[in-house]
């Protein structure tokens, strides 16, 4: 049971998927937002059969087989069938899962009225409340009086289900009411207005009918009955469920009675027109789905189709006339692939631009400002010393030591030397008469060997005579003179010390006289 | 054995932060790690400038000093111009020479040049010659001086009464540097 149509790529404007998991079947639809309006472009519908044998899961390598329900295998054929597996899905549950209250409340602070809503929602939902998924609608209908539409659907169940979707790779969106769903459907058929009095009645395969009565957008009753199967008895019970409940919808109300009927599901929902018409004395109108553009479709396969369809249209933007009820958890929530991705490349713009921003406006221009003082020393050093800019450093390092080198040589050499005319001109200044030197030799001493003070050692070597007659007198003028010869400052910068080293008497000829050595060191 | 239950939304959260620590980690290498690297570099770069600039100017000093205390050298063609100059501050200082003997040997970035000579004179003259022989140049340094005094009645010899031997030493140049000025 499958339609698919051939679209202008054109046409599609986006894609969604809706899953609708009954107590005997799932059905999956995928549709598309078209110029023309949204478009069904295939559907399935798959019974749940719990004899059928595991399958392995989608995505899985087949030594891997999971251990799955009915339900998940369902929804697998369903989704594979589409072509949609692994698709982002809406889902509704079967309306025995869900449970849709009205009740009143006085008006509470904004912050305060989730869990006063809780609270007071305890009273009315058949399971504890605080193991349910819970959504509500609240709307202000008189001064401090507030009227609350909660849906609750208990967690394990939910959880189930979650399981059986996620066990074959379909990623959820929301769950949502039957009731959500075939509102939405109808209103995007363009069948219904916001400001009028309406019932919806979804027939399920098995049996059961969910009916839901609306006023103004709000969900007054929400309740749920069994056919047996028996076709009379049937007619009977229908058209007394549906009575009852609208009584109880006029009490509700407060005298507001339904104008219109859309009826939806399983079953030949013609017969069941023309039947309620009649019973209710054509003083209600009901009205099934009607796809125009859907040539292809039977259209008793749309009214089966048509909650999955309603399902799907979530997806493409359609809002639903009686709210948009949200029975998925938030932490259960899952981002569509555009969503995601698009947070993700914003994500990843805003961390570029950051690091982007943290290099450009904080270390660029440091990066700038050193290379500018680098610039600062070197352009100016360049232009002075234009000789040396070419040369390496290592080159210029060899030449400053080669010329350290050649300087400490002239210096020692220069520092070194002694002014050797000064020098004889003091030797011989101050030179008594009665002294004559026969030798005299200035040297180096030691040759190249330096002196502790940095000095070449120069050595002072004098021989003479004295004559005066007289050898106290000669031994006297002997000391005196090499005194002074000492005390002279060019001698006393070269010598440490000078000494008479020899000095005796001696025969030249008939005379006596007195011979002497000089050593200055 | 519990395990711990992780939701769609801590899953994409997860996903998110995944993706945001990558990014920053791919950013941060391509972006930001390198800037580092340049700015390690650069620091290096320039303490390297201010060392090169100490460098040139240290270059240039010594250049300088060495120009001023090479300046007072001759060169090795200039020698003989040198012995010669020697020998007529000899004969003008009546000095008489008997030998003048020159020797050169390398003594590091200079050759040095070692005279040794052996004359006859007096005192004065030899005087007068020390004196011219240092005005020729700073760099000619006397390294020993001996004077033996041979006595002797003859009134010509008594001119050249001192036996004298002189040690000189100084470097040459081994080359006249071009210069580009």
């Amino acid at each position: 049971m499958k339609v698919r149509r051939n679209l202008d790529p054109r046409e599609i404007m986006s894609k969604g998927v809706g899953v609708y998991i009954g107590r005997n079947e799932v059905i999956a639809v995928s549709a598309i937002r078209t110029m023309i309006g949204p478009q069904i472009v295939s559907f399935a519908i798959e019974p749940i059969n719990p004899e059928s044998p595991p399958e392995p899961a989608a995505g899985n390598e087949p030594h891997k087989i999971k251990k799955t329900s009915p339900e998940a295998r369902a929804i697998l054929k369903a989704l594979e069938k589409i072509k949609e597996p692994g698709a982002f899905v809406n889902v509704a549950v079967s309306p025995l899962q869900v449970v849709t209250r009205h009740f009143i409340m006085p008006v509470v602070p904004k912050k305060d009225e989730p869990s006063a809503v809780r609270n007071e929602a305890s009273r009315y939902v058949p399971f504890k409340i605080s193991d349910s998924a819970l959504d509500y609608h609240a709307y202000l209908t008189h001064k401090n009086v507030l009227s609350i539409t909660a849906t609750a659907i208990r967690g394990e169940v939910l959880e189930a289900y979650l399981q059986d979707l996620r066990s074959v790779s379909a990623k959820v969106v929301m769950v949502e009411p039957v009731y959500n769903a075939v509102s939405r459907a109808f209103s995007t058929l363009n069948m219904i207005g916001k400001t009028k009095t309406h019932g919806f009645v979804v027939l399920q395969s098995d049996g059961n009918v969910n009916v839901t009565l609306t006023s103004k957008g709000v969900v007054y009753l929400s309740r749920d009955f069994l056919l047996t199967g028996k076709v009379e008895e049937d007619k009977v019970r229908f058209h007394s469920e549906l009575k009852a409940s609208m009584d109880y919808f006029y009490k509700l109300t407060g005298g507001e009675a339904i104008g219109q009927i859309f009826l939806a599901g399983a079953g030949d929902l013609k017969v069941w027109v023309e039947h309620l018409e009649h019973a209710f004395n054509y003083t209600i109108r009901f009205d099934v789905a009607n796809l125009p553009n859907a040539k292809n479709l039977p259209p008793e396969t749309l009214h089966v189709v048509l909650v999955a369809f309603g399902l799907a249209l979530r997806s493409l933007g359609y809002r639903s006339p009686l709210g948009d009820v949200q029975l998925l958890p938030k932490t259960e929530r899952r981002s569509e692939l555009p969503q995601l991705l698009k947070f993700l490349g914003l994500e990843c713009l805003l961390i570029f631009i950051l690091l982007g921003m943290v290099r450009f406006v904080i270390f660029q221009p440091y990066v700038m400002h050193l290379e500018n003082r680098n610039n600062a020393i070197m352009g100016p050093a360049d232009q002075e010393f234009p000789a040396y800019a070419s040369r390496s450093t290592e080159d210029l390092m060899a030449e400053k030591e080669k010329m350290g080198e050649k300087i400490k040589q002239l210096s020692g050499f220069l520092n070194d030397k002694v002014s050797t005319a000064a020098f004889m001109m003091a030797l011989g200044q101050g030179l008594p008469q009665s002294i004559s030197l026969d030798y005299v030799s200035f040297e180096d001493a030691t040759g190249k060997e330096m002196s502790q003070s940095g000095k070449r050692r120069k050595r002072l070597n004098i021989k003479g005579i004295c004559y005066l007659g007289n050898a106290e007198k000669e031994t006297e003028t002997v000391s005196a003179w090499v005194k002074a010869l000492g005390a002279k400052k060019i001698m006393a910068d070269l010598f440490a010390e000078i000494k008479l080293e020899e000095i005796k008497r001696e025969k030249f000829g008939k005379r006596d006289l007195t011979r002497f050595r000089v050593l200055g060191e | 054995m519990s395990i711990v239950k992780i939701n769609e939304q801590q899953k994409e959260w997860a996903i998110k932060a995944s993706a945001g620590i990558a990014t920053f980690m791919f950013c941060y290498m391509t972006m930001v790690q390198p800037v580092f690297q340049d700015i390690a570099v650069l620091h290096q770069t320039l303490a390297d400038s201010q060392k090169r600039c100490e460098l040139y100017r240290e270059v240039h000093d010594l250049k300088e000093n060495l120009d001023s205390r090479e300046s007072a050298l001759a060169t090795l063609t200039e020698r003989s111009q040198l012995l010669g100059k020697i020998s007529d501050i000899a004969a003008r200082t009546q000095l008489h020479v008997d030998t003048l003997t020159p020797r050169t040997e390398p003594d590091g970035g200079y050759i040095k040049l070692r005279m040794e000579m052996d004359g006859n004179g007096n005192f004065f003259s030899l005087l007068k010659f020390l004196q011219a022989v240092e005005k020729i140049s700073a760099a000619i340094k006397v390294k020993d001086v001996s004077a033996l005094w041979k006595p002797s009645f003859n009134s010509q010899d008594k001119k050249y009464s001192l036996q004298i031997q002189l040690i000189f030493e100084t470097f040459l140049k081994q080359r006249v540097k071009k210069s580009n000025a």
